[in-house]
């Protein structure tokens, strides 16, 4: 599915869903984590959101795919947060849809493995948190609580004996957020930015190496064309 | 085991803003020049306009020390010193000049003689008790011919406002006289500079372009800025920005007298008994090397060589 430099096509949603189906996900979720399906399941609606990790097989109930380095129910919980971020909505597509999700799988891969355990116990203190003050997994929440369970995290309030944010909530946050807004407005090289939705949400008119005095008066007049191209699709990176 | 190295009459510690400099003049005078650089050669190919490796990632540096031993400050000797933040430091040839912002400032007369000045102006009493702060040995004109040279050397565009005692409201008219206009125009400016400069006129203000070490037109056979934006913690693809590894470095190492050596990082500078420094001490990789020189040049930046300086034992 790669092409020669080892980045995925550009997926539609309704593409990653057809495929979704014959791809037997089952199968790749870790035997450690089977005991969080039953939690998993009942989170079809949440799953609706969640493109290019929760996929719906045809047969059987909603499964999460993992990430290659975080549980399905890691998976699954960051999934929710970052959907909270940066969600869908009438401006355009959210943050799974840019593919954030496999940007921070590719961190992840690349930083080793303080960052990994940085986002398994930053995941793990949220939904704990979100078990002991809204009463529900993070996943189950409504839009709502979820939202405020995160004003929490972010301004360092979510504590609390056993919740197990370490170093304060608030740098978990700030993680997450920064690399959500990596993934989604970074280069696509990286994973994220699906289909240039990061830089067509902030309107930004492209990376490009050269602009004239003409590029510079119709961008000036809101004119200007934008590129939407990697910098490493121009040919000196390579 | 540590390999002793042919003499050489300069050895220069870091080959960046002034190292890199500082290297030509050397080499064209026939001395031998060896320049040691923590870093490497990088091309234009390592400059890509990617933000997630130049702003996060903290670029190609293919030394880590940039990222693992950043200088603390503190305000005063009672409060807790923490890292800086800011602008980081580089290691390769060229070193910050790679992705730094480019302004290319003189100082203004009056710099030179700040302690005299203030004192007339405001009163001894507005010198902070304890202060170090010290006119030059040298003044303004005295110094006016090395920035002459330098940006011709270097590459600066900009708008003068004063040559030779005569002003242009349409440059810096509070500069200090300049034998010459810059060697390049300023660059291009945007709606956005227009609008700031049309309010600062409004106010009575003298608005105009700040001198910066990128070229508005081709210059020494490297083209013009092509204005994409990405110069602040980035290189420059088109090899428009007047970095020391594609000016001064480039030049000196073709007059055949300077010899760059990289993945060098010096430990200690060595100290004879009579208090002289004969040369300094380094290592690529594993190996370690020791370099005589009759001069031994530290252009590392303060932080580094502060930190040489103390970790050096005279012997005298």
């Amino acid at each position: 599915m790669t092409d020669s430099k080892g980045r995925l096509p550009a997926i539609s949603r309704r593409d990653l869903l057809r495929t979704a189906g014959a791809a037997g996900v089952a199968a790749l979720v870790p035997d450690a984590v089977t005991a969080a399906t039953e939690e998993t399941t009942s989170t079809a609606a949440a799953g609706e959101r969640q493109l290019g990790t929760a996929l719906p097989s045809e047969t059987g109930p909603l499964l999460t795919r993992a990430l290659a380095n975080l549980t399905a129910r890691e998976t699954e919980i960051l999934s929710a947060m970052v959907d909270r971020l940066i969600p869908s909505d009438e401006l355009g597509p959210g943050a799974l849809d840019a593919g954030v999700l496999r940007f921070i799988d590719r961190v992840l891969s690349e930083s080793g493995t303080n960052a990994a355990d940085a986002y398994r116990s930053g995941l793990a203190a949220l939904d704990t948190y979100s078990r002991y003050t809204r009463g529900s997994p993070f996943i189950d929440l409504s839009t709502v609580d979820q939202d405020s369970v995160l004003i929490d995290v972010q301004i360092g309030a979510a504590t609390g004996a056993g919740v197990g944010f370490v170093g304060g909530s608030g740098s978990f946050f700030n993680m997450v957020k920064s690399h959500t807004w990596q993934g989604m407005f970074g280069d696509p090289e990286y994973g994220g930015n699906v289909n240039f939705v990061g830089w067509d949400l902030l309107d930004y008119p492209g990376v490009r190496l050269g602009v004239s005095p003409e590029d510079q008066r119709a961008l000036e007049a809101d004119q200007l064309e934008p590129v939407r191209r990697s910098a490493y699709d121009y040919g000196i990176f390579e | 085991m540590t390999t002793q190295l042919r003499g050489t009459d300069v050895v220069i510690v870091g080959m960046g803003a002034a190292g890199g400099v500082a290297a030509l003049p050397l080499a064209e005078a026939g001395l031998n020049v060896v320049g040691l650089e923590a870093g490497t050669w990088l091309d234009q190919r390592d400059f890509a306009p990617d933000e997630i490796r130049n702003n996060y990632r903290d670029w190609p540096m293919l030394v880590k020390k940039t990222e693992q031993e950043r200088p603390t400050s503190r305000a005063t000797s009672a409060t807790r010193a923490n890292q800086i933040g800011g602008h980081p430091m580089m290691n390769a040839v060229g070193g910050t000049t790679l992705h730094y912002w480019a302004q290319s400032w003189r100082l203004n007369p009056w710099d030179f003689r700040v302690m005299t000045e203030t004192t007339q102006r405001y009163g001894a009493s507005r010198i902070p008790r304890g202060s170090t702060v010290e006119d030059w040995p040298f003044g303004y004109d005295e110094l006016e011919p090395f920035y002459d040279r330098v940006e011709r050397e270097i590459g600066i565009s900009g708008q003068a406002g004063n040559v030779r005692g005569r002003i242009s409201s349409r440059g810096n008219r509070f500069e200090g006289p300049r034998e010459r206009d810059f060697p390049m125009p300023p660059l291009r400016w945007t709606g956005f500079h227009d609008r700031m400069a049309d309010a600062a006129r409004s106010l009575g203000w003298n608005p105009f372009p700040g001198p910066a070490a990128v070229n508005s037109q081709a210059y020494q056979n490297r083209p013009g800025c092509g204005y994409h934006g990405f110069c602040n913690k980035g290189g420059c693809p088109i090899n428009a920005k007047n970095a020391t590894h594609i000016t001064t470095i480039p030049r000196a190492v073709d007059t055949g007298n300077l010899k760059v050596v990289t993945r060098a990082h010096v430990t200690t500078l060595e100290v004879d008994s009579n208090g002289r420094v004969t040369g300094v001490n380094y290592v690529v990789g594993s190996n370690e090397y020791f370099q005589p020189a009759r001069v031994v040049l530290l252009a590392s930046y303060t932080y580094e060589n502060v930190r040489m300086l103390l970790l050096s034992n005279s012997r005298a």
